[in-house]
């Protein structure tokens, strides 16, 4: 595995290399393009700039980097981006209160993620292939580090290569013939229609170890291997532009990186790792939640309640967690079947899918006083419908609120969920639950006394998450807290940008009425005018709240509050 | 030092002020039989150009003129030469003869007007009174267009007032898939029996872009409104948009969704036309070198010899002038839908051959001038064994902010451009170009 690491970091080392001897000797060309294209107006062409000044400004040439050869290779293109993300915590005190073994902060480094991400896409005939490509390096986080030590029995190695990857992200061939059109390989499918909730997009597992995926949803999809075809269907009475689309991702999904759990949880279970969700690696982890503090009865004071206890059902001292992953097996495949189609103008589809939970159960096994933590992937069946349609004003205010509604609606048959009952051994009941989407779009609205440069754009998302069982022994996974049937939460994103996109601020928050709770996560892209190569992101991500154990909320990331600096520099090689 | 830079801002700002808003006037023109023809090899400059005003549109005379910050270079002139006509593609002209005689205009109670028993071709051959300037509009609208046509690398340059460029590149395939008028192709599209046109536009370049589509939809219903579908790539699916913002600025170009379509993308019946001219008029149909020899502004040589270094885009010889009969029409909303638009005034410069729209002036609502549209075209086949220059394509064209100081330069004529059975059968796909659907099958 080690030598598997330097051989990445030398490739990685040389691919860079020769990127910028690339860039280098194409500069040196375009370097009196540039320096003639950034007179001012009045000047006379070349008396002013030097080109490779203005060149090193412009982070490189227009165009590829290699030329244009599509004549000799036909659609064939090369591009991609490096991308550095520095974040540091608001106070890294805090980080205190996110273990129970009280490991002491080190630093305020949040995240130090350099990344590079290359796409190669080629297009012959009815084929066409594409492949994304990442390389991630993350330094060791000395806190993080100290987990390991600190956490005694139930680690065994330590986090500092967690977060490193050298991988395959997206790879897949697309054939196209006729009505139908089959994709085939490792892929992304999105069927909801939420901007930062999960209510339909229900295919893809997620890795939400290296930042919250509330705030990075693209960023922190897996893909997963599938046969995935599509088939355009006649148009039918009043509905048109139809098709049915079919997923067939076996059991069999391996992951070799960014999943070197501290606790071996994935020894000899590579082939299987990557149709579940990537995990923060600990307890204490970067962007792990807040602990509950009462795990198990005997935390508890003499005579208190047994429902204080995260699983009262344990008696005496738990073993080890183990963890059973959905095996290999044709019986464990995820299978699904949506159907699209238009009505006038209002977009609809609906779908069944039938799949494994990605976020695991925890079930207590085994029996009393020698019992343990079972993490658990159940299987499950969702059935789900979406619909949009742009709302038509009438008259003069059409122009300044152009709105699109935008609905989900998911039932999934026999949700997994935590309880306290004690005739629950394995602490997990389930019900059926509904999890539904209203959402009110101000798409790109024209707003001169805001910007006469830009568009305004707002999203408001209302989702909310029902359990239709009547039990009131519901608690949060691994917590106490007892669980809402109607869980509620609101999102508004508010955007904008002048000077052509060059100042792009937006603000974006979630508010959840349990603890009154706020995620708040203002950005501001900054792209310089004379270049396209390169642009700044400034995020500052906040968590507000008066509960901070609320796992559905994002009350359990109190205290983690960060500034987050991204830089992007892009490249297009062919 | 930042003192005089902020004097100087104000009195560049107390000059945009005073000196260069030029009011809507009284158009003017010299009507068609007045004008005398310029003689061949004429050479109009920025010093003489006065003495040939009556034969430019406005926006022409600004950039002459050199009233704003973008203004032709010195070097940069009009030679004229011979008027080349261009003969619509045969399909087209057999529809024309076909079915305009059946073709109506209905005029709304708010003065927009619509087409009725429209087919295929030019629904006005000869636009008479009464309502002339909307059958004008409506044959600028129902223009030939090719059934498919792409562009696979469409070269955007941003450009501010110092000159910094915002390279963007794109991908297009429009395609006309009701009214069509293609030899042994039928008139309407079974695959998208309800739908005109379907304009799919990706972005290429930027990285930070990449993948992000454009799907604008236009019903054979003239009245229904536009369907806007945007494929966002941090969101991974296609994010519906609406189409009743029309005055929203379009991926931080200098066009709004009004702007689209070569430059007239108002809804007809919305609009009401006024006529105020038929004029013969320097325009520029033939750039050079002919098709097919790429013209790429990518190259620094060929965008210096274009003027994008040092003013406007302006074709270098040599290309000639033409004097094109020309129809002048000024296109408003209609006052009742006239809150929260931006556009008071449309001046559109129309030739009367081919219903190409070679240039515009839009006026802000307070009457201000803002922006200035040109396209300068080149003769292109359209697969059938004809060739045409009113396509989505293969020309180059500025979109010139004058208030902002910022323009849009595109070059659609790097040889990438196609049409018809020049284009990959791939690319005919109505489910992958002209549907929502299509957007699905983007990044997966």
């Amino acid at each position: 595995m080690k030598a598997e690491r330097r051989y990445a970091v030398l490739m990685l080392s040389g691919f860079l290399g020769c990127l910028s001897v690339c860039i280098g000797l194409k500069a040196a060309t375009a370097a009196d393009y540039s320096s003639t294209a950034a007179q001012p107006v009045s000047e006379p062409a070349g008396s002013t700039n030097s080109g490779w000044w203005d060149t090193v400004l412009r982070g490189g040439p227009n165009g590829p980097i290699l030329g244009n050869h599509s004549e000799t290779l036909g659609d064939f293109h090369i591009s991609g981006f490096l991308q550095n993300q520095t974040g540091m915590w608001v106070n890294s005190s805090n980080l205190r209160q996110f273990t129970t073994y009280k490991t002491p902060h080190s630093n305020s480094l949040a995240t130090e993620r350099n990344w590079m991400s290359v796409d190669t896409n080629y297009n012959i005939g009815p084929n066409s292939f594409f492949l994304r490509w990442y390389g991630v390096y993350e330094p060791a986080y000395p806190n993080e580090n100290n987990l390991y030590r600190a956490a005694g029995l139930n680690t065994t190695g330590p986090i500092s290569d967690f977060y490193n990857q050298w991988t395959v992200r997206d790879a897949w061939w697309k054939l196209k013939e006729g009505p139908l059109t089959v994709f085939t390989g490792r892929q992304i499918v999105i069927w909801g229609e939420s901007i930062s909730f999960r209510v339909c997009d229900v295919v893809n597992p997620q890795d939400i170890s290296y930042a919250f995926g509330f705030a990075n949803l693209e960023q922190s999809r897996m893909p997963l291997w599938m046969l995935h075809p599509i088939l355009d269907l006649p148009n039918w009475g009043p509905l048109a532009s139809n098709d049915l689309e079919v997923v067939f991702a076996p059991g069999l999904q391996p992951l070799y990186t960014n999943d070197d759990y501290p606790d071996d949880r994935q020894v000899g279970r590579h082939n299987v790792l990557g149709s579940v969700d990537i995990l923060p690696p600990a307890q204490g982890a970067r962007f792990a939640g807040r602990p509950y503090p009462i795990a198990i009865p005997l935390q508890l004071p003499k005579g208190a309640p047994l429902d204080l206890a995260a699983f009262p059902q344990i008696v005496g001292v738990p073993g080890p967690t183990r963890w059973y992953f959905p095996p290999a097996t044709w019986s464990n495949a995820q299978e699904g079947v949506r159907l699209h189609t238009f009505l006038s103008d209002a977009e609809l589809t609906s779908f069944y899918w039938y799949g494994h939970q990605i976020t695991p159960t925890s079930f207590v096994s085994g029996t009393p006083h020698h019992q343990f933590i079972s993490e658990e992937f159940p299987p499950l069946n969702d059935v789900g419908f979406t619909g949009n349609r742009p709302l038509y004003l009438p008259g003069r205010i059409a122009e300044v609120l152009p709105f699109v509604l935008r609905s989900e609606l998911l039932l999934q048959d026999r949700t997994p969920i935590n309880t306290q009952a004690l005739n629950e051994a394995s602490a997990v009941s389930s019900s059926s639950t509904l999890n539904t989407l209203v959402a009110l779009d101000l798409a790109s609205a024209y707003a001169p006394w805001l910007t006469k440069t830009g568009t305004l754009t707002a999203h408001l998302e209302w989702n909310n998450y029902t359990i239709l069982s009547w039990s009131k022994k519901y608690v949060y996974g691994g917590s106490a807290m007892h669980r809402y049937h109607n869980d509620e939460q609101l999102l508004l994103s508010l955007g904008s940008s002048w000077l052509w996109n060059e100042i792009a601020p937006t603000l974006t928050g979630i508010y959840n009425p349990d603890g009154t709770t706020f995620e708040l996560f203002p950005d501001l892209l900054l792209t310089p005018h004379w270049s396209n190569l390169y642009t700044l992101d400034l995020k500052y991500i906040g968590i507000l709240g008066n509960n901070k154990y609320g796992g559905a909320t994002g009350g359990v990331f109190k205290g983690k509050s960060m500034f987050v600096m991204t830089f992007q520099y892009n490249f297009n090689l062919l | 030092m930042r003192t005089q830079i902020s004097i100087g801002c104000l009195l560049v700002l107390a000059l945009l002020m005073g000196t260069s808003p030029r009011l809507l006037a009284e158009s003017g023109e010299v009507p068609l039989e007045k004008q005398a023809p310029l003689p061949l090899g004429t050479v109009i400059t920025t010093q003489n150009w006065q003495q040939y005003k009556d034969y430019m549109p406005m926006w022409m005379q600004l950039l002459f003129g050199g009233d704003y910050a973008f203004k032709l270079a010195p070097n940069q002139q009009i030679v004229v030469g011979p008027l080349t006509p261009i003969p619509y593609p045969k399909a087209y002209a057999t529809n024309t003869e076909k079915y305009s005689g059946q073709v109506g205009l209905k005029v709304l109670p708010d003065g927009g007007t619509v087409i009725q028993n429209y087919t295929a071709g030019l629904p006005f051959p000869h636009p008479t009174e009464p309502n002339i300037a909307d059958k004008i509009l409506w044959n600028a609208w129902y223009r030939y267009l090719p059934r498919v046509e792409i562009n696979k690398v469409i070269n955007s340059f941003l450009i501010d007032k110092y000159h910094k460029i915002f390279r963007q590149e794109l991908f297009n395939d429009y395609m006309r898939l009701g009214h069509v008028s293609e030899p042994g192709l039928p008139i309407y599209t079974p695959d998208a029996p309800d739908i005109d046109l379907a304009l799919y536009l990706e972005v290429t370049e930027p990285e930070q872009s990449k993948y992000t589509v454009s799907l604008i939809l236009y019903f054979l219903d003239p009245q229904r409104i536009q369907e806007i579908w945007s494929f966002v790539p941090s969101l991974r699916r296609p994010l519906r948009l609406s189409a009743s913002a029309r005055c929203a600025p379009a991926a931080g170009s200098d066009s709004t969704t009004e702007d689209q379509k070569s430059g007239f993308n108002m809804l007809l019946s919305e609009t009401t036309g006024k006529l105020v001219g038929h004029k013969k008029i320097l325009t520029m149909d033939h750039i050079e070198p002919s098709y097919p020899t790429p013209i790429t502004l990518l190259d620094r040589n060929t965008f210096h010899l274009w003027g994008g270094d040092t003013g406007v885009a302006w074709p270098p010889a040599p290309a000639k002038w033409e004097l094109a009969d020309t129809w002048v029409v000024e296109a408003r909303r209609v006052p009742e839908k006239l809150a929260g638009y931006c556009y008071g005034l449309r001046r559109m410069y129309v030739e009367d051959s081919d219903y190409r729209v070679s240039g515009e002036d839009l006026y802000d609502m307070g009457g201000k001038f803002w922006k200035i549209i040109y396209l300068f075209p080149r003769l292109h086949p359209n697969g059938y064994g004809d060739v045409f220059e009113t396509g989505s394509g293969n020309y180059i064209a500025e979109t010139i902010d004058v208030q902002n100081v910022h323009h849009s330069l595109t070059d659609e004529t790097n040889g990438t451009n196609f049409a018809n059975t020049q284009v990959d059968p791939a690319l005919w796909s109505v489910s992958r170009y002209g549907s929502p659907t299509g957007l699905l099958e983007i990044m997966k």
